[in-house]
């Protein structure tokens, strides 16, 4: 697999401190949901950085090809791409890579899909496919944010969960909007068991987010009966 | 040909000519691993120096203070292009801790609590060009930076500056260490960019 | 970045070398005998390389170094691995079996 060259042919922001990139890449060949692709940037002097990112669409060659980009304090290549590309620029990338944190319209079980910050970029992917394809496969999205204003495609993913297949639960970390039913917390066994799937209906789990809370996560769903085989994590670095 | 970027490392600060080829300065200290970080207490901290016939010399940490601290004033430049220039340390020269040692090698394989290796020729750690190094910048040295004690062999890339030292051990002929195995330069010298042997 | 990240982010350099993508890739750590799937395995990168390191014992399983145009891997802590097909239901068929001996891939 060898480095391809996208251009950027829209920005939109997503929250404060991050932005949706979609990309035009010839010869794409498409990618199933789940999976990401491998950045590098190349600086004038020959310095080079690459960062992997997840696809937030899916489908067939020639589908567009949608990042978001969280910016981390102190990174070296997330500023760069939430503050300084425009439209027009040239990016090189290497994929879609990825076999194993897949979802794919075929799946006929329940899918629980619970995601920590930019941890929701390849769970939409997921969600986006779910609705396209009409399945009627249950599927559920757990998103914890610190904030509302941190949600990515919250919009988006409004409309989804008027569909009786799709049903989204937001979890807020550090502050709740007015009238929030609970205070703003991480998420415990409780609000777990309170949102997923029962382990008893066999769904197939994703989980997403940074290390710790992926960890955390996935201990806390095995401890409700989750199979480990059927819980999928990707976690995440920074910078 | 790879794209362009216009733009990008421009958070850097361009390279001066202080600097080995390839290199960047940074005012950060970038922390790489290739394994969780271990927690080691001074208290039960060992240094072991071992012959090429194994025998075996140790240290604990008040008996590596009293082998005499020095101050160290010096640039270090990593393989993956950062440099960080007038760094300041505190720690033992390595040769300290070699007196009568006889003739038990021309080369030294550092390890480290955690399993990390790297490989190195005698003559680079005496004659003042390392140490055993615990305090930076004024302060203990942080667990994430090598703490509570690392090899500082800043002459060299800063890998062979090996983290969380607890020894070395003398060989006849050179072997590769960690990253020495997996293509990084078996001696690393900054101003001839020897950063990969293959 | 701090800490470790999971084995999928091997995959993009691992594709350099073998296909099918190896994130899918099994076999036993050579030290402890625990079944090391590849993609659950606790992943220290940085910029030197990424360090593939078991889940039970923390020994290393596998270093992958990449530079300019080549890609170096190490598979030296894995037992008898093997990249597995997976299709849509998720269940696996080997694609190919590599022998345990030691020893590097160069591309």
């Amino acid at each position: 697999m060898s480095w391809r060259v996208g251009t950027v042919i829209e920005v939109r922001p997503e929250t404060p401190n991050a932005r949706t990139l979609v990309l035009d890449v010839p010869d794409w060949p498409g990618n199933a949901a789940g999976q990401h692709l491998d950045l590098r940037l190349t600086a004038p002097d020959g310095y080079q950085a690459a960062r992997s990112y997840s696809i937030a669409t899916s489908g067939g060659p020639g589908s567009p090809v949608e990042l978001a980009v969280d910016e981390v304090d102190d990174g070296e290549v997330s500023p760069y791409l939430v503050q300084d590309v425009v439209v027009g620029d040239q990016l090189e990338l290497r994929g879609p890579v990825g076999r194993w944190f897949l979802w794919r319209e075929t799946q006929t079980e329940p899918a629980q899909l619970i995601g920590g910050g930019s941890g929701c970029v390849p769970l939409m992917a997921m969600a986006r496919a779910h609705a396209t394809s009409g399945s009627t496969a249950p599927m559920r999205m757990l998103y914890s944010a610190r904030a509302p204003r941190f949600v990515f495609y919250r919009d988006e993913l409004d409309a989804l969960a008027r569909s009786d297949a799709f049903d989204l639960t937001l979890n807020y970390t550090r502050e709740a909007p007015d009238g929030w039913p609970t205070a703003p917390a991480r998420l415990t066994r409780e609000s777990l068991e309170r949102a997923v799937i029962p382990a008893a209906e066999g769904p197939s789990v994703y989980v997403c987010g940074p290390t710790p809370f992926v960890e955390s996560v996935a201990d806390l769903l095995v401890g409700l009966g989750h199979p480990a085989s059927l819980v999928k994590t990707e976690r995440f670095g920074g910078a | 040909m790879a794209v362009i970027n216009r733009g990008f490392g421009a958070r850097r600060r361009e390279s001066t000519p202080e600097l080995p080829p390839g290199q960047y300065l940074t005012q950060d200290f970038p922390v790489l691993s290739a394994g969780p970080t271990p927690n080691i207490h001074p208290g039960e901290w060992r240094f072991t120096v071992t012959g090429s016939t194994g025998e075996r010399t140790s240290w604990n940490w008040d008996e590596m203070l009293a082998l005499g601290v020095e101050e160290v004033h010096t640039d270090i430049h990593c393989v993956t292009r950062w440099s960080k220039l007038g760094t300041t340390w505190r720690g033992v020269p390595v040769e300290r801790f070699l007196d009568g040692i006889g003739d038990a090698g021309d080369h030294i394989m550092a390890s480290s609590s955690g399993g990390y290796t790297t490989n190195m020729p005698l003559e680079d750690l005496v004659d003042g060009r390392a140490w055993i190094a615990f305090e930076f910048d004024g302060a203990p040295l942080e667990a994430e930076h090598g703490g509570p004690a690392r090899l500082l062999v800043p002459h060299l890339y800063f890998w062979k500056s090996a983290k969380w030292v607890n020894g070395l051990t003398f060989m006849d002929g050179d072997s590769p260490g960690f990253w020495e195995q997996n293509g990084y330069h078996l001696y690393g010298d900054p101003w001839r960019e020897q950063r990969y042997w293959d | 970045m701090r800490g470790y990240v999971d084995g999928n982010a091997l995959a993009g350099a691992l594709s350099e070398l073998l296909t099918p993508t190896t994130d899918a890739g099994t076999g036993r750590c050579a030290t402890c005998g625990a079944d090391a799937v590849l993609a659950e395995a606790h992943v220290w990168s940085s910029a030197m390389g990424h360090v593939a390191r078991c889940r039970g014992c923390d020994d290393v399983l596998a270093v992958i170094v990449q530079h300019d145009d080549r890609v170096r891997m190490r598979l030296h802590g894995l037992e008898g691995f093997a990249l597995v097909e997976r299709d849509a239901a998720g269940s696996g068929r080997d694609a190919a079996a590599m022998s345990a001996a030691p020893g590097s891939v160069e591309a």
